[in-house]
């Protein structure tokens, strides 16, 4: 019994292969294939671009897919600078209207985000100078000083939080019933257009430059002397926050390890460095250093539409644990992290890392299944307060900040609308 | 402003560009059937061309300028290239195609050319097109750049990982005993393992404990085959013209002559990033598995280098396009791609597998550790294990295809054909690997143990044959001249004895490259014309190195095995050049020695192998043979 008869049932399809494989000869007879297994190679998505959006785009995607950038702040400015070139060079791309420039800046977007689905301040990005396009267009590029813009530039001013909503720009309650606005936005010429969209995009990037400055300035507002705070991760914005409120108040930080990453360990050596009183646990001692604690404040990669954030791995059970203990647990994060987009399954938005940290490759052990996540979904209903560079506010506020950054026909990059 | 510009200009000048000499070749033959229509580096490997990772890595890496050398397909790699755009989405790096201009048969023929064409200015990365490392360049290259500084004569850095010879990874047969010096890292010694694993002594050179106080014996060491080299290794090479190997003639080249050359090699052991190679099937699911794993992470199938790949990792290591029709009751387990216009049947599981575009996953089929490239069609209730699936291939109704612990390579093409595997009416599968012997020069299929055992004899086989071939092929072009026979002779009697070769051996090595030519006549009978041609010029030669009875046999061997490597297209005559042999007069091969291997042979092939099918040509002839020598046929034919 050497050779197997493999097909049983005689049928037509079945069957087909079996008469015809005359002489091996054959083979090397076929018509050649040229890896056709894969996409074809030809088509280049941003062929439309202007040549060195192109290239800069390709840039940004290389220099993320190696993880030779990692910081989201400059993913965010990177993108803006794109963006910017993109809409100074759109004349390069037959771009004379506005309509078209849309359409440009979306497929640049999509192709980017696309790339680097969990890259979620990208999306942002391109979303905001979507926005700002619209909104200049609509005031015929003469209006000065917007809403939106103010928000921005007041920044983490709390204090004039009150006065923002007042100005609020967009679909606002107000508005709420009347018609939606109809722009023909391919009537627009984008002549007199470039120079304010180019200056709110400017405006985008002063407010990026701020936003550590802005979230560290309301530090002193929510740590209080001798409280207890836990953190994990290294996020720069919450790195800042402690060491601003350092300045003024005495008080204890623990910081979980972050395990496998350990990226929590460098946050307690950056801390102590600063001053401050600071304990490293292990992940597994959180819930039981939990009832110690006075308050969980955790950064984000990126805030949802629902409120709920996508923060480093072990924030959900942080969070969870801290929910057992009724512990208040707040989020720092800037704006440029606000996503209109509404996390769907367990998987979305999450990217599982090597498991070479966790398992080495050479200890042989085959057959194990070693899932590395980068990324925890913390649900809006754990979250108590989001600290933005535009003040504090609950999750269940979040539709509010969309409404006055983005503009509803970009939720989707892909679709390209009129 | 422009002394300014000026100024810039040098500095950049200056400023060294980092290398690397990417071999679009492996001068191997593993991966045939595959690679005779399709180079190797554009094979798929998750869900792009492995060479997408080898150009990935060296970017990441910050090499500004990358020479792909190409000799087996070039232009195929060149287009890819082109076409795909490879040169905008790497955006750090420039890259050159060098296509191979003379006869390139190895990569020492390969990085000879690749001085001559003076491209090389300073210190490079070398690497074969089929590596995938995630391995940061930066320090190694520092540290190599070190050595440098102390040690003028350093002339190549390798780098190894430290993966257990038990490890998976390793399982292909690799063996090798590497020595290293404890102090600086200083390659000493590096073995490959002979035939059998080591005999029960290992030689160790005097000069082992001459050069350091310390020394490091290692098993554990996995040659990723990344090599950092400084120019005058290609002069090096230059100079040794019969370097052929990069790891079986020039490490050995520099290490036994030390004492001559002076020159010296450092190793780089990797501690945790990972860096493998695809150079046979084996490897290529065991690299598949680490892709799809995320060991190199950041080169994973999500990670889309090429445009218009959507792929997305869900949990447990599944990872997905859009545009995937999956059926409700279809379980992809785990560390599976399935890429976009794929359907996938009802109850149908696939596990530790990659099912590329556009295939049709039937009802109830099971895939464990398959590889579909694309447009693969597998009807219902087939069931494959370690299966290659080309371009297009079809698998037919309840198929079981398993080849055990290996790969078994289905051919590319309209319909599914077995490579070696003659598939006869209602049969399109086997449960045994064809026997390592009857098919050195293209491995259909791997067992372990077999792979093992024969492994290193094979390799040696194919040098001999190789160099053999080159031999004739020259020969044959100036066949006209008087003293061809005579010269040639010689020139193969020199290589037998520097090979180490017995008259047997170089019978079977000479008699393909000899009747090679006669294949490419269109018809049965102009083939029959030339072979009478070719063996009435040549036999004078054979019947130097025929010398005993053993010979003879091997001139039967080495006549079947040009029939099988000429495509088969001398299958149709095997019986007439054996007859021609016979029918000379100056008794170059005797009835004994034909029925002695139709007997062996009989009782080794596999129904439907090449063997029979040799057999059943040469039918008429072994009649005939043994009706005119009744009693031989009774002490033969047991």
């Amino acid at each position: 019994m050497r050779k197997q008869t493999i097909s049983k049932k005689t049928s037509g399809v079945g069957c087909e292969y079996v008469g015809q494989s005359g002489t091996l000869g054959r083979l090397a007879h076929c018509t050649p294939i040229v890896a056709t297994a894969m996409p074809a190679p030809s088509s280049n998505p941003l062929a439309d671009l202007p040549p060195n959006v192109q290239q800069e785009i390709s840039k940004l995607l290389a220099k993320l897919r190696r993880r030779q950038l990692l910081n989201s702040l400059d993913v965010a400015r990177k993108t803006l600078e794109i963006m910017r070139l993109l809409v100074a060079t759109s004349a390069a791309a037959q771009a004379t209207d506005v309509n078209s420039l849309i359409k440009l800046i979306k497929r640049a977007g999509a192709v980017m985000v696309t790339a680097q689905p969990h890259e979620l301040v990208i999306g942002n990005m391109v979303r905001r100078v979507l926005a700002i396009v619209r909104d200049e267009t609509r005031d015929g590029g003469n209006k000065p000083f917007k809403a939106g813009d103010a928000a921005a530039a007041s920044g983490g001013d709390a204090a004039s939080g009150g006065e923002q909503t007042v100005h609020v720009a967009g679909p606002s309650l107000m508005s709420l019933l009347d018609a939606p606005e109809a722009l023909d936005y391919s009537r627009q010429s984008l002549k007199a257009l470039k120079g304010p969209i180019i200056e709110g995009i400017a405006e985008v990037m002063e407010e990026l430059s701020t936003v550590s400055a802005h979230i560290a300035e309301q530090a002193i507002q929510h740590i209080h002397a001798n409280e207890v705070v836990l953190t994990h991760g290294r996020d720069p914005t919450v790195e800042a926050f402690l060491k601003a409120a350092a300045k003024k108040r005495n008080f204890d930080v623990i910081v979980a390890e972050t395990a496998p990453g350990g990226e929590g360990q460098q946050m307690a050596v950056a801390l102590a460095e600063a001053g401050i009183s600071t304990t490293l646990i292990a992940d597994a001692a959180v819930f039981a250093v939990m009832a110690r604690v006075n308050k969980v404040i955790v950064g984000a990669h990126g805030v949802m539409a629902n409120g709920g954030l996508i923060a480093a791995a072990g924030s959900h059970l942080l969070a969870l644990a801290a929910q057992h203990f009724s512990v208040p647990v707040v989020a720092c994060a800037g704006l440029y992290k606000l996503t209109p987009l509404f996390p769907s399954g367990p998987d979305s938005f999450n990217m599982l890392l090597s498991p070479q940290p966790m398992l080495r490759y050479d200890e042989g052990l085959q057959g194990v299944h070693v899932p590395n996540p980068a990324f925890d979904y913390v649900p809006p209903e754990l979250v108590a307060l989001l600290i933005t560079n535009s003040g504090p506010s609950h999750t269940s506020y979040i539709y509010r900040l969309l409404a006055e950054y983005y503009h509803p026909e970009d939720q989707d990059l892909s679709e390209v609308h009129g | 402003m422009a002394p300014k510009g000026g100024k810039k200009d040098d500095d950049l000048a200056q400023q060294e560009v980092l290398q690397a000499v990417v071999l679009a070749d492996s001068f191997a033959s593993h991966f045939r059937p595959m690679t005779f229509q399709m180079p190797k580096v554009l094979m798929p490997l998750g869900s792009v061309p492995m060479i997408e990772y080898t150009l990935e890595f060296l970017a990441a890496g910050g090499v500004q300028e990358i020479y792909i050398f190409c000799c087996a397909h070039a232009d195929e790699v060149e287009r890819y290239i082109v076409e795909s755009d490879m040169e905008r989405r790497l955006a750090t790096v420039s890259l050159h195609v060098l296509k191979s201009q003379g006869e390139c048969m190895s990569a020492g023929d390969a990085l000879r050319e690749v001085e001559a064409r003076g491209v090389i200015k300073s210190d490079f990365v070398l690497v074969p097109g089929d590596v995938i490392a995630n391995l940061s360049l930066a320090p190694l290259i520092a540290a190599h750049k070190a050595r440098r500084e102390v040690d003028r004569d350093a002339v190549l850095t390798t780098v190894m990982a430290r993966v257990p010879a038990s490890h998976r990874a390793r399982r292909g047969g690799e063996e090798k005993l590497v020595a290293l010096s404890g102090e600086t890292g200083r390659l000493l010694m590096y073995d490959e393992a002979v035939k059998e694993g080591w005999a029960t002594k290992v030689r160790l050179p005097m000069a082992l404990l001459q050069e350091t106080d310390r020394f490091e014996l290692h098993r554990d060491l996995y040659d990723t085959h990344i090599d950092v080299c400084t120019p005058e290794l290609l002069v090096l090479l230059q100079d040794n013209f019969d370097w052929q190997d990069l790891r079986r003639d020039l490490l050995p080249g520099v290490l036994g002559q030390f004492e001559m050359l002076g020159k010296t090699i450092y190793t780089h052991v990797l501690s945790t990033e990972y860096a493998a190679r695809v150079h046979d099937p084996h490897t290529y699911d065991v690299v598949s598995r680490d892709l799809l794993q995320r060991w190199a992470f950041p080169l994973v199938p999500d990670a889309n280098l090429l445009p218009g790949c959507s792929y997305r990792c869900t949990a447990h290591c599944v990872y997905q396009e859009a545009g995937v029709s999956l059926a409700r009751s279809a379980a992809i387990v785990r560390d599976s791609a399935i890429g976009e216009g794929t359907t996938i049947g009802e109850r149908t599981v696939v596990e530790g597998s990659v099912v590329g575009r556009d295939c049709v996953v039937g009802v109830g089929v099971t895939l464990s550790g398959c590889y579909l490239w694309g447009g693969v069609i597998v009807e219902d209730g087939a069931t494959l294990t370690g299966c290659i699936c080309g371009e297009g291939v079809r698998i037919g109704l309840l198929a079981k295809c398993s080849a055990g612990t290996g790969l078994t390579l289905l051919g590319p093409g309209g319909h599914g054909r077995l490579w070696k595997v003659v598939p006869t009416a209602a049969s399109l599968g086997f449960d045994r690997p064809v026997a390592q012997g009857q098919c050195d020069d293209e491995l259909s299929e791997e067992e372990d143990e077999e792979l093992e055992e024969t492994n290193l004899e094979d390799v040696e086989n194919e040098q001999f044959a190789t160099a053999v071939r080159e031999l004739i092929r020259d020969a044959l072009r100036s066949a006209d001249k008087d003293d061809a026979v005579e010269n040639l002779a010689l020139e193969l009697n020199g290589l037998k004895f520097g090979a180490d070769r017995t008259f047997a051996d170089s019978v079977r090595a000479i008699v393909p490259p000899l009747l090679a030519e006669a294949a490419s006549a269109p018809t049965k009978k102009a083939k029959v014309a030339n072979l009478k041609r070719a063996l009435e010029k040549w036999a004078p030669l054979l019947k130097k190195f025929v010398q005993s009875k053993a010979d003879q046999r091997a001139l039967v061997e080495g006549v079947a095995a040009a029939c099988e490597q000429a495509n088969e297209g001398l299958l149709e005559v095997f019986d007439h050049a054996l007859k021609l042999l016979y029918d000379r007069e100056d008794d170059l091969l005797d009835e004994q020695a034909i029925l002695k291997w139709a007997a062996a042979v009989e009782e080794e092939a596999e129904e439907g192998s090449l063997e029979e099918r040799l057999l059943q040509q040469a039918d008429g002839l072994l009649k005939w043979l043994r009706e005119s020598d009744d009693e031989e046929e009774d002490d033969d034919d047991e």
